[in-house]
C-alpha cells in the first residue's frame, strides 16, 4: 500500500479533493504541507500569461509550417500531375495524328502503285510488256537437245 | 410572465415527433428499401455511352500490297429547323457533292429534325464544304472502305455498306475478322449536357479488325484482267474468267470474271458485274472432263496405253447418237491420241469399260459436286448426279464433260491435281491475318488427298502435253516451255427445255499448266459464248498470254521436257 504523494497547492486554482478510498489516510493524518513564499497575485498572472502566449506563437509558426509544407507538396504534386497528364494528352494527340499520317500515306502508296495507275503512265510513255519470254542459258559441256533453247528432255515411264 | 400550458406543449412535441417519424420511416423508405431502383433511374438519366467505332482491318495481296482500306471521312446531315435558306444552302451544298439541288432542297425543307444530305464524304470536300459555314449543316466522323486499285479483284474483294457492314465477297466472308470490337465511352452528363467532374467515366477503347493477307498477287491479277478483257473483246464473247493457281499449295494467285465494277461506287455497278462467277457460277466442262476419265482409265489399267481403239466419228448410246466434234473417218487411236484430238467417241469407249460405278466414284474423288473448300460466300458446289439416278447416256455423256455441271474453279482444281502428282489439294484465298498486336497467324492449310497415283498423274501430264503439241491445243504453247492442258468447248443447255442445247452457242475453255514435268502454276481461260466457238481457238490464246506474264512474275524456269505417251498420230 502507498501513500499519495503530497501534493504543492496552487494559489490560482483551488486544491481539488478526491474522495477518500478506503484503506488511504485522511487529509488529516497527512503530512503538512511545505511552507512557501508567497507571490503577489498580479505578477503571477503576467508570467503565466506570458508564458501561455509564447507557447501559442511556437504553436502557431509550427502549425503554420506543417500545414503550408502540406499545401506546397500537395499543389506540387498536383503540379506535376497535371503536367504529366498535359504530356500525356499531348502525346496521345501526336498518335492520333501520325496515325492519320499513316493512313493517308498507305493510302497515298496503295493508289500510286495500283498497276492499273502504272500501266496507264506506261502506255503513255510506249512501254510495253515482252512479246515473249525465253530464258537463257549458259552453254555447258552437255549436248542441248533439240526442243527449245535449254530444254532437256526426259525419259518418262 | 405566464408559462405555456404543459399539456399544449407536450401536445405540439407529440406532433412534431410524429412528423419527424413519418420523415424518418419515408427517408428509409427511400434510402434503404428503394435505394437500388432510384439509384438506377438517377444513373439512367446522367450515365451516356457513346459507342465508338473500330478500325476496319486491311485487306492485303500476298506481297503485303492494299487492296483495301478504310479512310476517314464525313457523314453530312442537316437540321432543318435550322437551316435558315433552303434553296441557297442546296445550291452550294449540291455541286461539290454530285447532288441534284432540287432533291438537297427538298430534303432541307422538311420538317424532320434530322437528315443525312450525304454519306462517306471525301474529307477533303467535307473540309471544303465546313468552311462554308452553312447554318443547320453537321458532320460526323465516320470511315470509309476504299480500293485503292479500283476494279482489280473487285468481285473477289466485294465491298461494305454505309454502316460499315461487309455485303459481299471477302469483305461478307471475313467480316468478323475485319470489322474487330466497338468501343464505348460512358460518362456522366449534367443538365445541359457537360460531363460532371469526378462523375462516372470510363472508356472502354475499340479493338481495330484484323488485316487479311490473301493469296492473290496484286500485278498478276492485273495482267490477268487485262488479258480477259482483251481477249472477251476480240472473240465477241459475253464474257470470261480467268484463274490461276499454285497446284502445290492451292494459292489462288490470280481470278477474274469479266465484266467486272468498280468498289469504289459499287451502287451503280450492274448485278451481273458482281457476283465472282468463277465460284458462283456453273457450267458444263465439256472435253476439260476428260482428263478424269484418262486418269481413272489410267489407274485401273483398263486399256493399255499403246492399244489403239477403233473410233469411229458417232455411236450411238441408248436413244442418243454421239458424235465427235469434226467429221472424220473411223481411226485407230490410242489413249493418248484420243485426248489430244479430244475425240468424244473414243472417251465414251474409255469409260464403257471403266464402268459407271468406278466413273462416278472417280469424279467424286476428283471433287466435283461439292464445295472445294476455298470460303467464299456463295460459292456453288456443282451438279452431279448420284449414282443411283444415272441412266443408259449418264456415263457416256459425263465422260466428255456433259451432263454435270462444274464452277471454273472446280474444273481448275482437277487439273491442279494432276499437276501435284494425284495429290489434291484444297484452293485458299487467305494466305494470313495480322492480329491488331502485330501478331501473324497463317492460315490453315488443310493436307491433300491422294486421288491417283503420282505415276498416273504424270501419264495424264503427257497426255495433256501431248494435246498442246499435236493436238487441239497448239494455241497455248509458249517458245522454250512445255506447256501441257486441255481445250474444252462445251455446248450450253438450254433453260427451257431439258437434256436440249443452244445451237452455236459454247463455252470456250482451255485450262493447262506450265512447265509440264514440274508444273508451277494452273490456269484456266474460260470464254462465254465467243464468235470463235472453239476452246483451242478462243481460250488457248487467253491462256498463253496470261502463262507468259506467270512465267516472267513467278520466275519459272522451263524444266525438263517429258516425252509423249505411246500415240499413232504422227507428231508435227
Amino acid at each position: 500500500m502507498s501513500l499519495p504523494a503530497e501534493r504543492t497547492p496552487v494559489a490560482a486554482e483551488p486544491a481539488r479533493r478526491r474522495p477518500s478510498r478506503p484503506g488511504t489516510v485522511p487529509p488529516a493524518h497527512r503530512a503538512a504541507p511545505l511552507p512557501k513564499r508567497e507571490a503577489p497575485a498580479g505578477s503571477r498572472a503576467a508570467t503565466s500569461s506570458a508564458k501561455r502566449r509564447k507557447h501559442h506563437l511556437g504553436f502557431f509558426v509550427f502549425s503554420a509550417f506543417v500545414v503550408s509544407s502540406m499545401i506546397l507538396t500537395i499543389v506540387t504534386l498536383n503540379v506535376l500531375l497535371a503536367q504529366t497528364s498535359f504530356r500525356m494528352d499531348a502525346a496521345q494527340e501526336r498518335i492520333d495524328r501520325l496515325t492519320q499520317e499513316q493512313v493517308d500515306l498507305v493510302r497515298h502508296q496503295a493508289a500510286l502503285s495500283a498497276p492499273g495507275r502504272i500501266a496507264a503512265w506506261a502506255r503513255r510513255h510506249d512501254m510495253r510488256l515482252p512479246d515473249d519470254i525465253r530464258f537463257l542459258h549458259v552453254p555447258s559441256t552437255q549436248a542441248v537437245p533439240a526442243g527449245g533453247a535449254g530444254i532437256s528432255p526426259e525419259a518418262a515411264p | 410572465m405566464k408559462r405555456p400550458p404543459l399539456k399544449r406543449l407536450i401536445g405540439l412535441l407529440c406532433v412534431m415527433v410524429l412528423a419527424l417519424a413519418v420523415i424518418v420511416v419515408r427517408l428509409a423508405v427511400l434510402q434503404v428499401s428503394q435505394a437500388g431502383a432510384y439509384q438506377t433511374k438517377a444513373l439512367d438519366q446522367r450515365v451516356h455511352s457513346i459507342a465508338i467505332p473500330a478500325a476496319r482491318g486491311l485487306i492485303l495481296d500476298r506481297n503485303g500490297d492494299a487492296l483495301a482500306l478504310s479512310v476517314p471521312a464525313r457523314d453530312i446531315y442537316a437540321d432543318p429547323r435550322y437551316v435558315t435558306d433552303p434553296w441557297g444552302t442546296a445550291v452550294r451544298l449540291a455541286p461539290p457533292l454530285g447532288l441534284d439541288v432540287r432533291s438537297v432542297a427538298r430534303q432541307l425543307a422538311t420538317d424532320a429534325t434530322f437528315v443525312y444530305v450525304a454519306r462517306q464524304v471525301n474529307l477533303d470536300v467535307a473540309t471544303d464544304i465546313e468552311n462554308m459555314h452553312l447554318p443547320g449543316i453537321g458532320f460526323l466522323p465516320v470511315t470509309k472502305r476504299y480500293y485503292p486499285a479500283g476494279s482489280l479483284a473487285s468481285q473477289l474483294l466485294g465491298f461494305v455498306g454505309v454502316d460499315g457492314t461487309g455485303l459481299a465477297g471477302l469483305e461478307l466472308e471475313y467480316q468478323g475478322l475485319l470489322a474487330g470490337t466497338a468501343g464505348e465511352r460512358t460518362q456522366e452528363i449534367g443538365l445541359h449536357g457537360e460531363p460532371i467532374a469526378g462523375g462516372v467515366d470510363v472508356d472502354r477503347p475499340p479493338v481495330p479488325g484484323s488485316t487479311v493477307e490473301i493469296t492473290i498477287d496484286r500485278d498478276f491479277q492485273y495482267q490477268a484482267q487485262v488479258a480477259l478483257e482483251e481477249s472477251v473483246q476480240a472473240n465477241h464473247a459475253r464474257g470470261g474468267t480467268v484463274i490461276a493457281m499454285n497446284p502445290q499449295t492451292g494459292d489462288i494467285y490470280a481470278i477474274a470474271t469479266y465484266p467486272w465494277f468498280n468498289p469504289n461506287d459499287f451502287t451503280h455497278a450492274k448485278p451481273n458485274t458482281q457476283a465472282l462467277r468463277a465460284l458462283t457460277d456453273v457450267f458444263e466442262p465439256g472435253s476439260t472432263n476428260k482428263i478424269i476419265t484418262a486418269a481413272a482409265a489410267v489407274q485401273e489399267h483398263v486399256v493399255p496405253l499403246d492399244q489403239r481403239l477403233t473410233v469411229p466419228w458417232t455411236m450411238r448410246v441408248g436413244n442418243f447418237t454421239i458424235h465427235d466434234a469434226q467429221i472424220h473417218a473411223t481411226e485407230q487411236l490410242t489413249l493418248g491420241d484420243i485426248i489430244a484430238e479430244s475425240s468424244n467417241v473414243g472417251t465414251v469407249e474409255i469409260a464403257q469399260r471403266l464402268g459407271q460405278a468406278r466413273m462416278a466414284s472417280y469424279l467424286s474423288r476428283f471433287g466435283l459436286g461439292r464445295s472445294t473448300g476455298v470460303g467464299f460466300p456463295g460459292e456453288a458446289s456443282g451438279i452431279m448426279l448420284p449414282l443411283y439416278q444415272w441412266n443408259d447416256t449418264s456415263l457416256a455423256t459425263m465422260a466428255y464433260g456433259q451432263g454435270i455441271a462444274v464452277t471454273p474453279l472446280q474444273m481448275l482444281s482437277v487439273f491442279a491435281t494432276i499437276a501435284n502428282d494425284g495429290r489434291r489439294v484444297s484452293p485458299r484465298l487467305v494466305k494470313g491475318t495480322i492480329g491488331p498486336d502485330g501478331s501473324y497467324h497463317e492460315a490453315a492449310v488443310v493436307p491433300g488427298q491422294r486421288v491417283v497415283s503420282p505415276q498416273t498423274a504424270l501419264m495424264v501430264r503427257r497426255m495433256l502435253a501431248y494435246a498442246v503439241e499435236a493436238g487441239t491445243g497448239r494455241n497455248a504453247q509458249i517458245g522454250g516451255y512445255q506447256v501441257a492442258g486441255k481445250t474444252g468447248t462445251a455446248q450450253i443447255p438450254l433453260p427451257s427445255r431439258l437434256g436440249y442445247y443452244s445451237a452455236g452457242q459454247y463455252f470456250a475453255s482451255f485450262i493447262g499448266m506450265v512447265p509440264a514435268a514440274n508444273p508451277q502454276v494452273v490456269i484456266a481461260a474460260i470464254l462465254d459464248r465467243p464468235a470463235t466457238q472453239y476452246g483451242g481457238i478462243a481460250a488457248a490464246p487467253l491462256f498463253r498470254q496470261v502463262a507468259r506474264y506467270a512465267i516472267a512474275r513467278l520466275g519459272i524456269e522451263p524444266g525438263r521436257v517429258l516425252l509423249p505417251p505411246p500415240h499413232a498420230l504422227p507428231l508435227p
